[in-house]
């Protein structure tokens, strides 16, 4: 054939996409909708019929290479900063707390009313944790296969379970309060508003970082933080009482943009909601439900051991402990830091594990799985480096600072940095696992990790001091990283099927 | 004997899209108002809305989501009895129960020269075991990903481990109608050769029942032409060739009777492996009482219609092309496209081009309902297709007495039979000068004329309703009949 080859049948510049044809099927079909008839095909190739000029083109075509593109991918630094997205509110909280000695929760308030806010802060972490991640589960499944009706739809109704939870868990508080006097009154009803309030804000925020619109629950925390200012100092309103409709206000705001981002992913998406019950959403996100609530039972179990240590001649059975909570939120700064990492590093080999698998065939399963390993270790070494290096730092510099006073809080920052270290193997591995559809790996791990948490901590707070709360803390979350390291090396024996497993 | 029962299967067509296939099935069901219908329908997601109402003969509607759900093959909304299969599917069940079938499947599915006997088969086999068992727990069991692997490595096809596991995840997905339970009905009726297509073996194989085919566009030919464009390596594409193929072929096989548009269809349901014999040509017909010619409402611009859903293969882009070469003849030429958008890049895409060619005053963009209504209100109906079957558009202008100018794709040149200009496809300047010749051309509006009352006369002889539904009913009765005496043989025997 002396003719130039049809331009269907060779690679364009604006079309990137061009593959050569698989047979003369295919390239048939590309002459015919290129207006290549048989008529044309005579006419022009001299080739009889479109099947045989087909026929005399298919080798040369087939020779073109078509260019590969690079799959998109953000930076490092873009990924930790993603990841760490979600503390930002916490940093404006820290912000607030030095310009103005409080935030939107916390700061120079009585015992009791710092006893009422720890204690309604944790019960609205573990009152939502669990529905906060069962959504999100969810709700990323159904916007990953653009079904925003539907996630707008699941959102809503797990966030009215969610207020259900709250009044119903406030209710509970208070009475329990009451009746063992765990707090003297007002100060039980200060943590029941403080667990409602909160359990609001989380709940919205939850929806905003499934969204990956962080930026928006920092935005919330401000305009709370500006209210509580504006009441507290403007108009003398009681600290608490400002920092209640201040949570409230943030809470609002955080609402008004999820209702705002939902609304337009489901414009984006078009379609329906898809029928389904509610007994589906908890059969397919029970694991994340419970993986929500146990983790923060594992995170403030020892708060809560710490806080109830009897205290002779004390007014009431709970008790904050000021230099203990400083010790913890210091080494919490530096979990956070770490935390950064689980996405970026999680992301990483993901995309390691697909360009490994593009550049290997079927008989070096053996090989992947060596690869695959080796990232596994570098970056669990990279996650050990990283936790020495904040922990080494953060205690070089509040041993410069008159931030803990005593030997008792130096020795609980020594034991909650090592335990925040432990937790942020734990939750890399976590990542890994939810990752490759195994939430019952993690589940297994944490559950022993908070008995042992509970139970050396009960033991060491009530035969020792309560600063000894931070050693359950430690082993339990040494215990969690180590399981859910072993999960993670056990998956890797077979990380090609569990990768293909966790999708479809 | 009581009504004639028929499954009607389709995929990404009939209820939840617009488009040719869905009108065909809404004809066929209408009209043939003596038969009861079972509907089961492929779609992409499950939160698609219905576009068609089912008529009253319709005694079920089944919407089967590939795609976009948590597991394939499990209801959402009843949850209850999938989990009391997944209790029921063990390891050892997997292995011993349903790797046979699966493994019996696979170097059908794999190789070019499937064997339509062997894989019917074994996919009977995965389906009576799916009926206790999930299918999500076993499609996604160790032994099964072994053996798909063992599979692969013993085809000629050259996966990697990254497209090993994108192909066996969308075997899983395609695979899940094998733990769909049909209903049982006198004949199968599926709408395209592909995996629509699977319920009407099962069924044959397991009921009994009958099992027609038909093709508007080939399947495999769209997929081929779906696949150059879509950037999966060589060998995916290789992979959902040959599964697609295998599908296809089995479907031949087991149809008792395969009809097509048109000649051009026929070919190359042949070249894939189809039975001449069983091959028949029914036209599609379109009803004369809703399209007829109706006197024009007087219009300030010559106006140029295309009814087409905006994708690449409707060449809108050609279109466009054209509209600028006309428009330098007829400044104030109007060119209506009305469709739904199938595809937005494409739409953007040609939205771009209205621009950079300065047509923002003779393009326009829109939707209808009334159909009817948009071909009198127009000087003549552009077809600019890439690829077609028997397209409904052609037949309705043609009863409208809306002069047609198409693309030579599929049996639009059989349809028109020189009652309108057929064009070279993809070619703007040649497009341009048949819409020219008809709008500006010496004696433009008796040619149109002419051409519109010989389209009428050919559309109301071949192409009405009333011939389309009898041939169907026929076809079942046909078949009803045949598989009434096959029974009573065997009964006498």
């Amino acid at each position: 054939m002396n003719k130039p080859l049809p331009a269907c049948l060779k690679p364009r510049a604006d079309d990137p996409r061009w593959a050569p044809p698989l047979d003369v099927n295919d390239a048939v079909v590309r002459l015919e909708t290129a207006g290549i008839t048989d008529a044309v095909a005579e006419r022009e190739y001299g080739q009889r019929t479109t099947w045989q000029l087909a026929e005399a083109c298919l080798p040369w075509s087939r020779m073109f290479v078509t260019a590969v593109e690079p799959e998109p991918r953000r930076s490092a630094v873009l990924e930790y900063l993603s990841g760490i997205s979600f503390s930002f509110s916490l940093l404006l909280c820290c912000l607030a707390m030095a310009l103005f000695r409080f935030s939107l929760w916390g700061g120079d308030v009585s015992a009791n009313m710092a006893a009422a806010v720890g204690l309604g802060t944790v019960s609205s972490f573990i009152t939502t944790g669990g529905i906060v991640q069962a959504m999100a589960r969810r709700g990323i499944f159904l916007i990953s296969v653009e079904d925003g009706a539907t996630a707008e739809a699941a959102c809503w109704r797990w966030v009215r379970l969610g207020i259900f939870c709250l009044a119903a868990s406030g209710l509970a508080l208070l009475t329990l309060a009451r009746f063992y006097t765990w707090l003297p009154a007002p100060f039980d009803l200060a943590a029941v508003a403080f667990h409602l309030s909160l359990g609001l804000l989380w709940l919205a925020t939850g929806i905003l970082h499934m969204l990956e619109r962080n930026m928006w629950s920092a935005v919330a925390t401000a305009v709370g933080t500006l209210m509580v200012v504006w009441l507290h100092r403007a108009w003398r309103i009681e600290l608490a009482a400002a920092q209640v409709v201040g949570i409230l206000i943030a809470a609002a705001v955080a609402f008004s943009a999820c209702f705002f981002f939902l609304r337009d992913r489901r414009r984006k998406h078009g379609g329906c909601p898809r029928p389904q019950s509610f007994a589906f959403d908890t059969y397919i996100a029970w694991p994340h439900f419970l993986f929500g609530t146990f983790y923060y039972l594992l995170v403030f179990s020892d708060r809560l051991l710490a806080w109830t240590v009897p205290d002779i001649g004390a007014p009431s059975a709970v008790q904050f402990r000021g230099d203990y909570e400083t010790a913890l939120d210091i080494a919490l700064f530096g979990f956070i830091l770490q935390a950064g990492n689980v996405r970026s590093s999680t992301v990483a080999f993901f995309h390691k594990l697909a360009s490994a698998q593009k550049q290997l065939g079927l008989s070096r399963r053996s090989v992947f799985i060596r690869q695959m390993k080796e990232v596994y270790a570098r970056r669990s070494a990279g996650f050990l480096a990283v936790a020495a290096l904040t922990s080494v730092g953060l205690y070089t510099a509040v041993a410069h600072t008159t931030l803990l006073t005593n030997g008792q809080s130096y020795t609980a920052l020594i034991w909650a940095l090592f335990g925040f270290s432990a937790l942020a193997v734990a939750l890399w591995n976590t990542s890994l696992l939810f990752r490759l559809a195994q939430p019952s790996d993690v589940l297994g791990a944490l559950i022993p990790a908070i008995l042992l948490n509970v139970v050396l901590g009960y033991a060491l707070t009530r035969l020792g001091a309560y600063h000894y709360a931070a050693v359950g803390f430690t082993a339990g979350a040494l215990l969690y990283a180590m399981l859910t390291t072993r999960s993670v090396l056990r998956r890797m024996q077979s990380i090609d099927y569990y990768y293909f497993a966790s999708a479809s | 004997m009581g009504k004639t029962s028929v499954l009607i299967t389709t995929e990404g067509t009939y209820p939840c899209y617009s488009g040719g296939v869905s009108v065909w099935c809404d004809y066929l069901m209408r009209h043939l108002n003596d038969v009861t219908f079972h509907v089961f329908a492929i779609t992409h997601a499950p939160s698609l809305q219905m576009k068609f109402a089912c008529p009253p003969n319709v005694d079920s509607c089944v919407l089967h989501p590939m795609w976009g759900t948590e597991e394939p093959g499990t209801s959402e909304s009843g949850f209850a009895e999938a989990h009391q299969r997944k209790l029921q599917t063990q390891e050892a069940v997997v292995a011993s129960k349903f790797v046979p079938h699966f493994r019996a499947a696979l170097p059908s599915l794999l190789s070019p020269d499937s064997k339509p006997d062997v894989l019917a088969a074994a996919l009977v086999g995965l389906h009576q075991y799916f009926r206790n068992h999930d299918y999500a727990t076993s499609m996604r069991s160790r032994v099964a990903w072994e053996a798909f692997l063992d599979a692969v490595a013993a085809s000629d096809l050259k996966l990697d481990l990254h497209e090993a596991t994108q192909c066996m995840r969308w075997m899983q997905r395609y695979l899940s109608l094998l733990a769909v339970q049909y209903p049982s009905v006198d004949v199968v009726h599926s709408s395209m050769a592909g995996l629509a297509g699977i319920p009407g073996v099962l069924c044959k194989m397991e009921q009994g029942s009958s099992y027609v085919l038909t093709e508007h566009g080939i399947h495999l030919r769209e997929l081929y032409l779906a696949l150059s464009k879509c950037g999966y390596s060589a060998q995916s594409r290789r992979f959902l060739i040959r599964f697609h193929h295998a599908v296809t072929r089995m479907n031949y096989h087991f149809t008792d009777v395969v009809t097509t548009l048109g000649e051009f269809n026929r070919s190359w349901q042949v070249r894939f492996g189809a039975n001449p014999t069983k091959i028949r040509v029914v036209p599609n017909g379109v009803d004369p009482g809703r399209f007829y010619p109706r006197p024009s409402p007087p219009r300030k611009r010559p106006t140029v219609l295309t009814m087409a859903r905006i994708f690449r293969l409707k060449g809108i882009d050609v279109l466009i092309r054209a509209a600028a070469r006309v428009r330098d003849q007829v400044p104030e030429v109007h060119f209506r496209v009305l469709g739904e958008v199938a595809d937005g890049d494409y739409f953007q895409e040609c939205q771009k081009l209205v621009e950079e060619h300065r047509l923002t005053g003779n393009v326009s963009f829109s939707v209808t309902r009334d159909a009817a209504t948009a071909y009198s209100e127009s000087d003549l109906l552009c077809v600019p297709s890439l690829s077609e079957g028997l397209p409904y558009v052609v037949i309705e202008a043609m009863l409208s007495g809306c002069p047609v100018v198409a693309t030579d794709v599929g049996d639009v040149a059989y349809l028109l039979n020189d009652t309108g200009l057929v064009v070279t496809p993809n070619d703007p300047n040649e497009l341009a000068t048949a819409l020219l010749l008809l709008l500006t051309g010496p004696d433009a509006e008796n040619l149109r004329a002419s051409l519109a009352r010989s389209a009428l006369e050919r559309a109301c002889k071949y192409f009405t309703i009333a011939q389309f539904s009898n041939s169907f009913r026929n076809i079942y009765q046909e078949l009803a009949f045949e598989q009434t005496t096959a029974c009573l043989s065997q009964a006498a025997s």
